[in-house]
């Protein structure tokens, strides 16, 4: 049984009864800047946008332009840019971990330029300034870090389980730290391949 | 109002069905999720257990967290196993996402982290595409889900 709240939401993203199943070909185009992100929809079925914070999901209709500009929320249509401060207010949305992948094992090589260094990636978040990165090895003491971009390298670490998060800094604004991953770091020990000399007399 | 009720009925099974066509979870098996075609100038890949920019190749694998950067004046595209290709304009950085579903979060084929890229779709009634940006996912095809 549905009741007229779901209903009304299920006419929402479907628009009006244009055809029961999807059919045809998806053509669209995405741009992302630091603005948000824009779609053009130049195909003849619908596109979905979901907000990656809560909120509503919009269907952007064939031929139609949508902006989703201003920080983790999505505004409805073809919304103004807010003033800068509009991001700035707005509560950051904690970033999605991307490598290493959970519980996975990485191998480390020291070479003559020193230690091998992990890096950690994710995906911006928009209306960050900088992330925050947080680290534990073998569940000791957590290190904190702060990267400018959506990565950082961990400085030389020993073997270990490493476990690591990252909230979003923004102006006045710091997200919920991510789930948590951790990984297994190996490191192996630089070989000295050193063969006894030929041709010596 | 019979036709209107069932279109609803339609909606209601594309809402609660799993997806019928070729999707990221089922090419999980057979390896890389997607391949680079269509390279124009400096395009450059970094394997997500790697630290380097390397030179992308034609037909080059690619796998999940892996990235690819386009510099200025460059373009490539992507090939999805799923049936979708993405090609990226100028001075563009996207990620493969993760081809496994975790509890929690929506699938997704692609990240875009910055710059323009083209989506096409031939068949959406059995294939389906998702691109994630840092603040929307953007659905096309068979898996669009309602909320």
């Amino acid at each position: 049984m549905i009741s007229a709240t779901s209903l009304a939401a299920l006419m929402f993203v479907t628009g009006p009864p244009a055809g029961p199943e999807p059919s045809g070909s998806a053509s669209l185009t995405i741009v992302v800047d630091d603005a948000g992100t824009r779609v053009h929809n130049k195909g003849s079925s619908w596109v979905s946008v979901t907000p990656n914070a809560p909120g509503k999901t919009t269907v952007v209709s064939p031929g139609a332009k949508e902006d989703f500009t201003g920080g983790p929320d999505v505004q409805q249509g073809p919304a103004p840019t807010p003033p800068p401060v509009a991001v700035a207010s707005r509560t950051l949305a904690a970033p999605s971990l991307q490598s290493p992948n959970d519980g996975e094992k990485v191998k480390l090589k020291t070479t003559d330029k020193g230690p091998g260094q992990v890096t950690l990636t994710w995906t911006p978040v928009a209306g960050a300034r900088e992330y925050e990165v947080e680290y534990t090895v073998d569940k000791g003491k957590a290190i904190s870090l702060r990267a400018a971009r959506a990565e950082a390298k961990l400085p030389p670490i020993p073997s270990g389980k490493v476990a690591w998060a990252v909230r979003s800094v923004g102006e006045g604004a710091t997200s919920e730290q991510s789930a948590r991953r951790w990984f297994e770091l190996q490191t192996e020990d630089i070989k000295l391949d050193v063969k006894p000399p030929t041709g010596w007399k | 109002m019979m036709r209107w009720l069932g279109c609803l009925g339609a909606v209601l099974l594309t809402v609660n069905c799993t997806e019928g066509g070729a999707s990221l979870e089922d090419t999980s098996v057979s390896g890389a999720p997607a391949k680079l075609s269509h390279l124009s100038g400096k395009v450059l890949v970094k394997r997500s257990n790697g630290d380097d920019w390397i030179d992308a190749a034609e037909a080059m694998d690619l796998r999940e967290n892996d990235k690819v950067r386009t510099a200025p004046g460059a373009s490539a595209s992507i090939d999805f196993e799923s049936g979708g290709t993405v090609s990226l304009g100028e001075d563009a950085l996207i990620a493969i996402a993760e081809t496994r579903v975790r509890p929690g979060l929506e699938r997704s084929d692609l990240t875009v982290i910055r710059g323009r890229v083209e989506a096409e779709l031939p068949d959406v009634q059995h294939q389906s595409l998702s691109v994630t940006t840092p603040n929307v996912t953007v659905r096309a095809g068979r898996k669009i889900e309602f909320q």
